[in-house]
């Protein structure tokens, strides 16, 4: 089986985003890492009509670079502060980098596969094409895929003193994508597929993504240096593709660090 | 023995991140878990953790603990037997 | 298999042409199976090469040096002027496993530079920044040096493995916490079976940590004993280390290579609980999902397993659960033969669905599985009877399942073939 995919609804979390009342209760441990994705996912899958799916049928695909690193600061400094033994067991599990996507199904009921990628690159893009081919397959009606990024102070830090700059161009954020058959909902396009080759490069030019570039429509974008970028400009794209000219369907992001192809169609 | 049972409260409002409730609220024989608070598994062992912490109390295992973490009076009680060992 | 409905899997099929191992429970695959065949327990207090604790929770510890001969001569001509120093324990870990099944494959260097590789690896603490050191110092306002901080980014355990063999293709590295290995295993079949890649590297690796071997011990999941899983008196789980890593390579007219398959994927499922951050459903409602959803996949859902590999680590709830979705899928309950490996290499997190599906394969292979090292007076109120440690089963039939359950309620299986 082979589905044609599309992509069914975008959200990207506005930077003063609400939790919502219902979601507060179970939101009480998580951090902004577990809270943005889940509430990203909440938001884009509420824009979506009323459906018939079981919640096996639906899937939760998060790529991230950086992970919930700030609570795995803090369980080591749990770890140092309150000594052996004594390590905060809430703060150690909501740590590990699957604590998110156990979180969104949970909480949005979600009992398909629910994975997630860790990559400096483009793990956004890994785990849409996961995503794309489950929907594909027939494996389920609907993927909900994350990216999220929430830094870290000592990142930050680190950052600001490999390249002697004063400020850090990152913000928190996450955008939501979800993927479903192409007969069952309307969307903003269909998603072909995506390539993604990987260069070796120095460790700094993950945390610069220097001269990263989004090619697309005849036109070349470089895009802001933050592990984000990318998805935003991507999700832009995507939501006005049906007013964009329709020159090319091949997508390509470019970077010291490799190249990624999405192909795309109306 | 209030004392001890006001801090308590204090902590597991404070350290439990319980939303929308106050600790003077918290009744002393209240179930703290599942129907009562609705605390779960996963704050049964960070209360392991938070005891030891705070008040200097080790509890061995769930066992132990369960039977403690029933109220906020029977903890008190663990917590000032415990103590006088 | 007499009887069976085969409807065809949509997906191109994909062979397991090499295994590899690293690990606490054994050094490479043979001895990994001759320790578990003699029921050898390596289990022991944290060594000083690894950190120093006080704690008595014992280990599973690959040795001091994990970086294998085989890693060596390989690395020497992929990498050559490689440090070991420069990368982790866990891509060392990594190294050692690939290379023993990469030798196993028959796969050589120069070739896996001519194809596009898929490298998909699990691991928990593999891409976690755990530098004590320099955390303490930064905390502290000091300016440590930013050493700790290049070797977080070139930490990717999947780009490193690439930046090693002088590969290129597509990588992820699956943080699935304790099911991280099998997915990464279903992943890269879904790479080959879908053309994005001519082979695949994958399993999982975890090093042990000070951070997560305390975690552990705060969720209360630990045992100061070596681990009895499936027993009445369990206590817990034992931490361990290691990579599980198999080659994976398509099997028809579009493979760029004649190989001989040692076995093949057949089926991969996975599906989350949706119940609660580190307990599992107490009746397994996402195993279930990820057992069905992995039968629908091989074609065959009446499958009857000759062997499954339990995820099994020793702790109440773990056993529990799993043992109730097995009990639940599979109606001829009795029948079943499951065990659990965790007796021979500890909890290894995201190399535990690594090297459980060598297991597996190792078993079906040789048509009988030893016993569950540590259950000798299996839980009566288990949903199901394992093979208790002092039998050794005969196996009836090729087709196994090797399944992982995890933290944050994921669960996953692969259904997996021996070839004859």
């Amino acid at each position: 089986m082979n589905v044609p995919v599309i992509v069914s609804a975008i959200e990207q979390l506005p930077r003063d985003y609400v939790v919502p009342d219902e979601l507060v209760r179970d939101l009480r441990r998580a951090d902004a890492f577990i809270q943005m994705a889940v509430v990203s996912a909440f938001a884009a899958v509420s824009r979506l009509p009323a459906d018939k799916l079981q919640p096996e049928e639906v899937g939760v695909f998060i790529g991230t670079a950086f992970g919930p690193l700030e609570t795995n600061f803090e369980s080591l400094g749990s770890l140092i502060d309150d000594g052996e033994g004594h390590i905060s067991p809430t703060l150690f599990s909501h740590s590990v980098y699957n604590a998110a996507a156990g979180y969104v199904a949970r909480l949005l009921d979600i009992r398909g596969p629910a994975m997630t990628i860790t990559n400096y690159g483009w793990p956004f893009l890994i785990a849409m094409e996961e995503a794309r081919l489950a929907v594909a397959s027939g494996r389920i009606g609907r993927a909900v895929v994350i990216g999220v990024e929430t830094y870290s102070a000592l990142l930050a830090d680190a950052y600001r003193r490999f390249f002697q700059v004063e400020t850090v161009p990152w913000e928190r954020s996450a955008v939501a994508w979800v993927l479903e058959p192409a007969g069952a909902a309307k969307g903003f396009c269909r998603l072909q597929g995506i390539n993604i080759k990987e260069f070796e490069v120095e460790p700094a030019d993950l945390l610069t993504r220097r001269g990263e570039t989004l090619t697309g429509c005849g036109a070349v974008s470089e895009l802001a240096r933050h592990p984000m970028a990318y998805v935003s400009a991507l999700s832009e794209a995507v939501m006005s593709f049906d007013k964009l000219p329709q020159l090319s369907n091949c997508w390509s992001i470019k970077a010291s660090f490799g190249l990624a192809e999405i192909n795309l169609d109306r | 023995m209030q004392e001890l049972k006001e801090q308590i409260k204090e902590m597991v409002v404070r350290d439990l991140k319980l939303q929308g409730i106050e600790p003077s609220e918290i009744d002393d024989n209240a179930p703290l878990f599942e129907e009562g608070l609705g605390l779960d598994s996963l704050d049964a062992v960070e209360l392991v953790v938070l005891v030891q912490k705070h008040f200097d109390v080790q509890i061995e295992d769930m066992d132990e603990g369960q039977a403690a973490f029933k109220s906020i009076n029977t903890l008190a009680e663990f917590i000032t037997a415990s103590r006088s060992k | 298999m007499d009887g069976r409905i085969d409807k065809g899997s949509p997906l191109a099929p994909v062979a397991v042409t090499g295994m590899g191992c690293m690990s606490g429970g054994g050094t490479d695959v043979n001895s990994l199976w001759q320790n578990l065949a003699q029921t050898v327990i390596n289990c022991h207090p944290v060594p000083e090469y690894l950190f120093k604790t006080i704690l008595d929770y014992p280990v599973f510890a690959a040795p001091a040096n994990c970086f294998s001969e085989s890693a060596r001569l390989l690395v020497a001509e992929t990498a050559p002027g490689f440090k070991q120093e420069s990368v982790s324990r866990t891509v060392l870990l990594t190294c050692s496993a690939a290379a023993e099944a990469l030798q196993q494959a028959g796969v050589s260097a120069d070739y896996l530079r001519s194809v596009r590789v898929g490298i998909v690896l699990g691991t928990t603490v593999g891409c976690t920044f755990h530098n004590e050191e320099y955390y303490s110092a930064w905390r502290s306002g000091l300016e440590p040096d930013l050493g700790p901080v290049q070797f977080y980014l070139a930490g990717n355990v999947a780009s490193a493995m690439h930046r090693i063999l002088g590969t290129s293709g597509p990588s992820a590295v699956i943080t699935n916490a304790c099911a991280s290995g099998t997915d990464a295993i279903g992943v890269a079949r879904n790479w080959l079976a879908s053309g994005q890649c001519d082979i695949a590297i994958a399993g999982g690796a975890d090093e042990l940590s000070r951070v997560a071997y305390n975690g552990f011990v705060s969720l209360m999941l630990g045992d100061k004993n070596p681990c009895r899983p499936f027993n009445a008196d369990r206590k817990g789980l034992n931490l361990g280390e290691g990579a599980g890593v198999v080659v994976l390579e398509r099997q028809d007219e579009s493979a760029t290579r004649q190989c001989r398959p040692l076995g093949w994927v057949r089926g991969y499922g996975s599906a989350a609980d949706a119940w609660h951050p580190t307990a599992p459903h107490p009746e397994g409602r996402g195993l279930k999902a990820a057992l069905r959803q992995a039968l629908r996949d091989c074609g065959d859902v009446k499958l009857v397993p000759a062997l499954i590999n339990a995820h099994g680590t020793g702790t109440k709830a773990n056993d529990r659960a799993e043992t109730a979705a097995l009990a639940a899928i599979f109606p001829k309950t009795a029948e079943l033969v499951v065990v659990s490996t965790k007796g021979i290499t500890g909890h290894t997190l995201g190399a535990a669905g690594g090297i459980e599906a060598i297991f597996t394969l190792m078993a079906l292979r040789a048509g009988q599985t030893p016993g569950t090292v540590g259950c000798l007076e299996p839980d009566p109120e288990l949903s199901l009877l394992p093979v208790i440690q002092t039998e050794n089963r005969q196996l009836h039939g090729s087709w196994g399942i090797s399944q992982s359950l995890a933290f944050g309620g994921g669960n996953s299986a692969l259904i997996l073939e021996a070839a004859p």
